[in-house]
């Protein structure tokens, strides 16, 4: 009993966390505009002529004409998925600045959530240790024992 | 423990070396392309000297779509090179970025006479996959694209260029 009330923090913690996230998640106002639509897709696509820019925010031809055939291909019904594709069939994965979630490239969305599981792991392992010294119960480490005093008197006398 | 932490960090680090160092330079000439095998797309409309220009109707023989332009400094420096590419290869030009006035004086005091279109919206770059000139794009006679070259057609593309059309005839497409 005592075990599940040391956990209830945590499970209310996760359930708030999944509610906020839920609600977060979740559109709300009217749809987007398709000049909303065509910023936020340009917004995922690399300026295919210009350095670090992606083609919202590029005025060059190039990033103008990913503008535009995004916006063509919306007003046709295409979907996103849809538009990505056609743009990574003419310049190849790495148009998109958003990495694939497939293959190789799903690696870079993968290694974060190991990486902070085993520090998490780690760190829960480290803890643990930390605040129960061998032998166990952690309460009996904080009582000294008559093998303790006995040292400490020995120790005290060496000083002396 | 240590030592095995030290074992897996160096394999980790050799393994990382080995995959960079197999990977093709980034300004490698003979680019790859997601078009490379798949049916050319089109390109057609006038002219900038007012001819009619339809890659389909050069269906037949092979065709370099060269992506150009006149404030192109390696675009003058392969000029010579698709000269001498004809007649085995018809050469059409798409201006990129550029007026077509200026871009129908470069290649006429170039010596260039083969038909080149405006694109000032960028529709065809984008179709192609052209990031900047000068880019050009080998267009089989059954109307593949068969090779991409980035950067200026040099006397080594050329070659290249030779090799995958030999290549591309022998394999019957």
């Amino acid at each position: 009993m005592s075990r599940v009330r040391g956990w209830a923090p945590w499970i209310v913690l996760l359930i708030v966390l999944g509610v906020g996230l839920g609600i977060g998640a979740t559109p709300s106002g009217p749809p987007p505009t398709v000049d909303q639509q065509v910023r936020a897709i340009a917004a995922e696509v690399r300026c295919p002529s210009c350095a670090d820019l992606n083609s919202a925010q590029s005025n060059d031809v190039t990033a103008v004409a990913v503008r535009a055939a995004i916006r063509q291909r919306l007003v046709r019904g295409q979907s996103r998925a849809e538009i990505e594709a056609f743009l990574v069939s003419r310049y190849g994965p790495d148009i998109l600045l958003r990495p694939p979630s497939r293959g190789v490239g799903g690696l870079v969305w993968l290694l974060p959530v190991i990486a902070a599981t085993l520090a998490l792991l780690v760190a829960v392992w480290a803890l643990r240790r930390w605040r129960a010294p061998a032998g166990g119960d952690p309460s009996a480490a904080r009582i000294p024992d008559a093998g303790d005093e006995a040292l400490v008197r020995r120790a005290l006398d060496e000083v002396r | 423990m240590r030592r095995l932490v030290a074992l897996g960090v160096a394999v980790a680090v050799a393994a990382l070396v080995a995959v960079l160092a197999t990977r093709p330079p980034a300004q490698t000439a003979q680019a790859a392309s997601p078009l490379l095998g798949q049916p050319a797309p089109g390109v057609h409309g006038a002219g900038i000297d007012g001819r009619s220009v339809d890659l389909a109707t050069m269906r037949g023989g092979f065709v370099l779509v060269n992506f150009f332009a006149s404030w192109c400094g390696p675009c003058h420096t392969e000029q010579p090179a698709l000269i001498g590419l004809s007649p085995q290869v018809h050469v059409l030009g798409v201006v990129f970025q550029d007026s077509a006035g200026n871009a129908l004086q470069f290649l006429r005091r170039g010596g260039a006479n083969w038909p080149a279109i405006a694109d000032p919206q960028g529709a065809l770059a984008l179709e192609w996959g052209v990031r900047g000139p000068p880019e050009s794009y080998l267009v089989s006679p059954d109307g593949t694209v068969v090779a991409k070259v980035v950067g200026p057609v040099t006397a080594s593309q050329v070659d290249y260029l030779h090799s995958v059309m030999s290549r591309t005839l022998r394999s019957g497409q």
